[in-house]
């Protein structure tokens, strides 16, 4: 029986530098657009931003309120629906003043136990950028009327400054 | 002689792979990290209340004060000041709308009333199917004319070009050719590299507004003695206005020198 002759092969080796190569260009891309600062704000489902050039980054978000397509919010809690809203007359929504007005009093509860250094009334809304501006002037009045009179819109930055 | 013993290097190639390891996990650390929207805050200017009590007889306007007004209605959009009232800037709403039930991607011009059906399946769309809504600036002779749209070159971000003396460049700027744009001062020289990133669109009617502010914004800032609301301006707005073309219509504000935006509704104040 003829022996078969096993050919002994070299090992071989994979060429993994050109991969290296794009995962260099990949990493220094991502931290290149990376911000170093993080994630103050989270952008809600169910609604679409409005996008603004000329907007500022969050520094500080206290209580947040979202109007989406369907539900309005305050700090995760759904207290109706923005079609209630609309179509109710009273420039104030009762719910919304409700929660507001007892927020603001532990703010300021909290500023003269020296908990915090001061009660500012700030207040971030997101509104859906398709919102009638009825909610949202309802939406303020409210807000302003629980003593919120700090009101930020949040929105999507059309492009980044730097 | 002895002669040297040279020993046989084997040509060993370097192993990567812990690298490779290393670099798989920093991207994916990275990737989860990073955020592809970037959120920011528009602030808004609040008027102080009146500390005038209610059975003092209240002062009579101030005449040495701006009161710069933007007023925001389904047709136009109409500045107004102590001195009266600007000519009317007209628009055609046009919006891009996006089928749910489809992704299709549609553009209509906006009549009141009127509804938008999908060309694909004949569903009728929701206001929250609008993705894009843009104002077109026409020119109108009188109020029975539909208008004209106006054309006007726009960089790649969108910005309208404009020559050194206010008027808005019809065609991509020659090579040489000064141009500047809302909200910023510098006067930049046309190169043939953002020349080629330059087209000619429809004018915004955002853009024509802040162009119109920011001249108010220069004349006012010149004035002697400088008015106490020389940054300041309301935007007056329609209940049925959608909130895209008011934070539109702030950062049009703000592009053209009015940093304190305040919010009011047409027959009240918020």
């Amino acid at each position: 029986m003829a022996h078969r002759k096993i050919k002994r092969q070299e090992e071989a080796g994979l060429i993994i530098t050109s991969l290296i190569d794009v995962f260099v260009i990949v990493l220094t891309f991502l931290m290149r657009t990376i911000s170093a600062e993080g994630n103050l704000m989270t952008s809600a489902d169910n609604l679409v931003l409005p996008m603004s050039q000329r907007s500022k980054s969050p520094t500080e978000v206290s209580l947040t309120i979202i109007a989406d397509q369907k539900n309005l919010t305050v700090d995760d809690k759904v207290l109706m629906t923005t079609e209630s809203v609309r179509k109710q007359d009273s420039l104030l929504i009762k719910p919304v003043l409700d929660v507001l007005t007892k927020k603001r009093d532990e703010e300021k509860h909290a500023e003269m136990m020296g908990l915090i250094k001061e009660a500012t009334g700030k207040v971030v809304v997101q509104f859906d950028k398709n919102t009638p501006y009825d909610i949202v002037t309802k939406v303020m009045a409210t807000c302003g009327y629980a003593g919120y009179n700090n009101i930020k819109f949040a929105v999507t930055k059309k492009n980044e400054e730097g | 002689m002895k002669k040297a013993r040279t020993k046989k290097h084997r040509n060993k190639e370097l192993d990567l792979i812990p690298v490779m390891n290393l670099f798989s996990i920093l991207v994916t650390t990275v990737i989860s990290m990073s955020t592809f929207e970037k959120l920011g805050v528009l602030e808004l200017w609040l008027p102080e209340r009146s500390t005038t009590p209610q059975d003092q007889p209240q002062k009579d306007i101030d005449e040495g004060l701006l009161n710069l007004t933007v007023v925001i209605t389904d047709k136009g959009i109409t500045i107004g000041a102590a001195g009266g009232f600007q000519p009317s800037i007209y628009y055609q709403e046009e919006v891009e709308y996006r089928s749910r039930s489809d992704q299709h991607v549609f553009r209509k011009v906006w009549v009141k009333g009127e509804e938008v059906k999908s060309p694909t399946d004949g569903k009728v769309m929701s206001p929250y199917e609008r993705e894009t809504i843009m104002l077109n600036f026409v020119t109108k002779k009188d109020s029975a004319d539909p208008g004209t749209y106006v054309y006007a070159a726009q960089n790649i971000e969108g910005n309208a070009l404009m020559d050194t003396a206010g008027n808005w460049y019809a065609t991509v700027p020659a090579n040489g050719a000064l141009y500047r744009t809302v909200g910023d001062e510098t006067v930049h020289k046309m190169d043939p590299r953002t020349a080629a990133f330059c087209k000619v669109e429809k004018l915004s009617a955002y853009q024509e507004v802040a162009k119109t502010l920011e001249k108010i914004h220069m004349l006012y800032s010149q004035r002697d003695p400088l008015p106490p609301d020389v940054d300041d301006v309301v935007i007056l707005a329609d209940e049925d206005v959608i909130y895209d073309k008011v934070i539109q219509m702030m950062d049009a504000c703000k592009s053209a020198g009015f940093d304190r935006v305040a919010l009011s509704l047409i027959g009240g104040e918020v």
